[in-house]
């Protein structure tokens, strides 16, 4: 398989000796869209900018699409969209779009083409000439979106790209990041909303205090917690002694407007429903309960002996 | 390439947002205009034509005479009078030093209560060591007559060819350079220690670092982007002077241009030393103020010290080894300064060890600066 982000041994330690990064292997499948997930402190945005050498690495090897992250032509072909960025305030949309095109060594009518159509894309066309000061945060993400996709980069990294977006915005974004990873380009999407990651990203990893705790397809991970089969039932109030029934064929786990039965025997389902019945209880709906990231996720931190925010102190 | 382009111009972008840009241009301005519209050409009352000020009723030989005395400092200070004489200064020091130290002597005598044939001992000395004095400071002087003869030759020389309007019209230009001197580098440290620390912003860097360009294009456009600023402001302004004062007064003083090399190199020595303190600090204020207290007070302190002054005032003889160290150790803007006028005026005058502690000072201050930039986390 061709991977576009290879670490091997990476690591970072902040001064202080906060280890940031433990010695991490990741891989990011080209063309997939990646969702990287943590608890705040997990090393996220370090690892994000250890690998665009913003962060320098303390130890180990990274390569980006095949290149050495420590040269500068390693990030030839990579866009990048910061969490709460701040664009020069006299910019306007389209300034920004052309200064960091520029920098990405595109120039003239290709370079203006290029803005256009993102800022297009991202429906900023009309407010291309506007003073970033002017924009809303929603606007100013569009066009931190719009700068990380020019040149048609082949990578591209995603920091909280919906932060401070409204949803019609986080939609837009999300059909954008969608069009993209259609195209082949490979999407590092680092965010803290796992709804969100679950909807669009095919491979997740999950790290926690600076080291990747698991990484795979999507369905892999969120099989994590799918040791049995799972049954969400929607029902009218159970009284003490109905919950008490249904314990000894499960366990039983709160959700709204009913309750999540867990077995080991699916023939324990047919004997809850029985319980139920006996016991008067109104049953409206009985379907699978899919387990979401967020519930796979929290299993998995709280597997964790040290569940506490932040890095390693060395 | 596009990419370092892309830095410098964002450097002009960024400059034409702050409003101490436009004071640095407006300070500039105000100070060409004023040389610009003060002198005029009158007729003296000999019927020679002579530049005077506006409200001048009666033009007399004023900017001839002060335009002598310029000359022939600066001559002085080219043929080496200072480092010529050096010499018997200091051997008039040293007389007038054991001299204090005999009266020293015959005091602490006298209160112990010697002899009178050893309190003859003390008297003898001290007279003995007021001759030496009196005649080292005779050979000072003399040597400073020759060289003011020397010079004076010079003088005369350039003189001749000169017309009084035009010795009148050299002063007053070599004013307006020391003004354009002073002027364009307290704006520039206003509007250049913006330029790192705006850079260095979090939430800017991250994108400008994770394009495919070294840290090294991005230092070295940001910094050359300031210093290009700089000399256009100064290329236009001594442009206009140079064409102003040609058509109003008719005198084409092409040697003004000569100052600009020595204005822009010590611009590109300050701005050094401030980005290196913005990039240490990520702070426009500390770079801004740190900048002030080093042009201001240190380098003021410093000229003060390197010219020995303090050690005749205080009469402090250690002061003198260090004011020696001094002059090696640190660069002087004054100096500097003192460089710009005198080309200007036709003297070139170019301090090799001086220029080599400024140039020393220079790339020390970039390559450290550098070296932070390159190595910090963003």
């Amino acid at each position: 398989m061709e991977y576009a982000v290879e670490t091997e041994g990476l690591t970072k330690t902040y001064k202080g000796k906060v280890q940031a990064l433990l010695p991490l292997d990741l891989r990011v499948p080209a063309g997939s869209c990646f969702g990287l997930l943590g608890p705040n402190g997990a090393g996220k945005s370090t690892l994000v900018k250890t690998l665009l050498s913003i962060v320098r690495g303390s130890g180990g090897s990274a390569k980006l699409l095949g290149r050495d992250f420590r040269h500068a032509h390693a990030r030839k072909g990579v866009g990048y969209l910061p969490e709460g960025h701040r664009f020069p305030r006299y910019l306007t949309g389209r300034t920004v779009c052309q200064y960091f095109g520029n920098l990405a060594g595109l120039s003239g009518r290709a370079l203006h083409d290029d803005v256009q159509r993102q800022l297009d894309l991202l429906d900023m066309g009309e407010w291309a000439d506007k003073k970033i000061a002017k924009y809303s945060k929603g606007m100013a993400q569009r066009v931190g979106l719009a700068q990380a996709m020019l040149g048609d980069p082949k990578l591209i990294f995603l920091d909280e790209p919906t932060d401070g977006v409204d949803p019609l915005g986080r939609q837009k974004i999300r059909g954008v990041v969608k069009e993209l990873v259609g195209k082949g380009v490979t999407i590092f999407f680092n965010s803290h909303l796992l709804s969100e990651v679950e909807l669009i990203c095919d491979h997740v990893a999950i790290m926690h205090h600076g080291r990747v705790l698991m990484q795979g397809r999507l369905e892999d991970v969120m099989g994590v917690t799918n040791d049995g089969a799972a049954v969400r039932f929607t029902t009218s109030d159970l009284d003490a002694s109905t919950r008490a029934a249904l314990s000894a064929r499960g366990e039983v786990a709160e959700a709204g407007g009913g309750f999540v039965l867990k077995v080991s025997d699916r023939e324990m389902i047919n004997a809850a429903i029985d319980d139920l019945r006996k016991a008067g209880v109104k049953v409206y709906a009985v379907e699978p309960h899919r387990v979401t990231l967020e519930e796979a996720f929290i299993h998995l931190i709280n597997q964790q002996p040290d569940k506490g925010v932040g890095g390693v102190k060395a | 390439m596009s990419a370092f382009v892309a830095i410098v111009a964002d450097t002009w972008r960024q400059s034409v947002q702050q409003i101490v840009f436009v004071i640095m241009i407006g300070l500039v301005l105000l100070v060409t205009s004023l040389f610009i519209v003060l002198p005029q050409s009158k007729t003296d009352a000999e019927g020679r034509q002579v530049m005077a000020m506006m409200s001048d009723s009666q033009p007399g030989a004023t900017y001839e005479r002060l335009w002598d005395g310029l000359y022939t400092e600066l001559v002085n200070r080219q043929i080496g009078t200072n480092a010529r004489t050096e010499e018997k200064r200091k051997e008039a020091v040293k007389w007038e030093d054991a001299l204090r130290l005999a009266q020293k002597d015959f005091a602490d005598a006298q209160r112990a209560g010697a002899p009178p044939e050893q309190l003859d001992e003390h008297v003898r000395e001290i007279e003995a060591t007021k001759a030496e004095v009196v005649a080292a400071n005779e050979r000072l002087e003399r040597e400073r007559r020759i060289l003011r003869e020397e010079a004076g030759v010079h003088v005369e020389d350039r003189k001749a060819k000169l017309t009084p309007l035009e010795q009148g019209v050299q002063f007053w230009l070599d004013g307006a350079i020391v003004a354009l001197y002073w002027a364009s580098l307290l704006g520039f440290i206003a509007a250049g220690a913006g330029f790192f620390p705006g850079l260095l912003q979090s939430g800017s860097v991250d994108v400008v670092l994770s394009r495919p360009i070294s840290r090294l294009q991005v230092y070295a456009g940001k910094y050359i982007g300031g210093i290009i600023l700089y000399s256009i402001v100064m290329t236009v302004a001594v442009l206009v002077l140079y064409f102003a004062i040609g058509l109003r007064l008719g005198v084409w003083h092409g040697r003004l241009f000569l100052a600009l090399p020595i204005m822009v190199f010590s611009a590109a020595l300050l701005y050094a030393i401030v980005a290196l303190i913005g990039i240490r600090t990520r702070s426009t204020s500390f770079a801004m103020g740190l900048g002030y207290f080093f042009l201001v007070v240190v380098d003021w302190a410093l000229a003060l010290i390197q010219a020995g002054a303090l050690a005749e005032f205080s009469g402090l003889a250690w002061l003198r080894p260090v004011a020696d160290v001094v002059r090696v150790v640190f660069p002087n803007f004054r100096t500097m300064q003192f460089w710009s006028s005198a080309v200007a005026l036709g003297v070139p005058i170019f301090e090799w060890p001086l220029f080599v502690t400024a140039f020393a000072w220079f790339l020390i201050c970039l390559a450290w600066g550098y070296h932070l930039f390159h190595k910090a986390d963003y």
